[in-house]
């Protein structure tokens, strides 16, 4: 699973690390949403999507956008 | 009645299981034989616990070994607890070596971070250290997020790149945060980025 927010207009996609993600307890999401509560700025609107979406095809990579979905979230100050 | 053998004989009458209880005191006794709370007091051989320091006299040259072992072992564990131990010379502050539980190795002379990472097609992190996440944050634009953050942000960071365009040849960081750094691996003299299947990041510093 990935994350994908908005950066100044060009959607930004983080991926976690899998050793990071061995010291995370929960579930995958629980684990994306601690990700995304420590390395986006507290309040950026994020969704969390799946590893198969396809992101391979990047030849029009800075005309990605970011379009808030159902499933989007906002990510809190880290505890 | 006392008895009292002097010179050769033969003592018959005792049995197997030594002297009846308290007919030995403290005054019968010689000198130097340790008393049960002594004993106690001293370390178990098999697995002692040390509640106070542990030292090594011995002179101010030379080798000075607190633990040896002739464990042939392929791993000999030193446990420490949950939170940070340092190991380093009683006044020196600024070298010391502080390795942590989550497995990080603390000082001037380690690698706080450093991670390997594809920029092209799935951009993949292929291994890291101390490294949370990368964020791809457009053609050619990747953000380290750090585990851990950085004490200050006048770290050291080296960013190295396979060649994957050679007309852009130029790399360097944009923003050094205490909790991440952006590196721009593949950038042309007109200013355009590109991805590059692999990128090498390492970060020194507090």
């Amino acid at each position: 699973m990935k994350l994908i927010y908005d950066n100044g207009g060009v959607a930004a996609v983080v991926t976690p690390a899998p050793k990071f993600l061995t010291t995370l307890t929960g579930t995958d999401e629980e684990k994306l949403i601690h990700i995304a509560n420590k390395d986006l700025p507290t309040g950026t609107k994020y969704e969390i999507i799946a590893d198969s979406v396809d992101l391979s095809d990047r030849t029009f990579r800075n005309a990605w956008t970011y379009t808030a979905g159902s499933d989007e979230r906002t990510s809190e100050e880290n505890e | 009645m006392a008895i009292v053998i002097n010179g050769s004989g033969t003592v018959t009458g005792l049995s197997v299981g030594g002297l009846p209880d308290n007919t030995v005191d403290a005054g019968t006794v010689a000198a130097d034989v340790a008393t049960q709370a002594e004993i106690d007091a001293k370390a178990n051989l098999a697995s002692p616990t040390f509640t106070g320091t542990v030292s090594k006299s011995g002179s101010s040259s030379g080798t000075s070994k607190v633990f040896t072992t002739s464990n042939t072992a392929t791993e000999n564990w030193f446990y420490i607890g949950s939170s940070q131990t340092h190991f380093r010379t009683q006044s020196d502050s600024a070298n010391r070596l502080t390795l942590t539980d989550d497995g990080r190795g603390l000082s001037q002379f380690t690698a706080k971070v450093w991670v390997a990472y594809k920029g092209t097609d799935t951009n993949a992190i292929l291994d890291s250290h101390n490294v949370s996440s990368v964020t791809d944050s457009g053609t050619g634009t990747y953000i380290i997020n750090f585990s851990n953050s950085m004490a200050s942000a006048n770290y050291s960071a080296s960013l190295s790149a396979q060649i994957h365009y050679s007309n852009k040849p130029n790399r360097g960081i944009t923003d050094r945060l205490t909790s991440s750094v952006t590196v721009i691996p593949q950038r042309g003299t007109d200013g355009s980025m590109s991805d590059t299947p692999y990128v090498s990041v390492l970060v020194f510093g507090d």
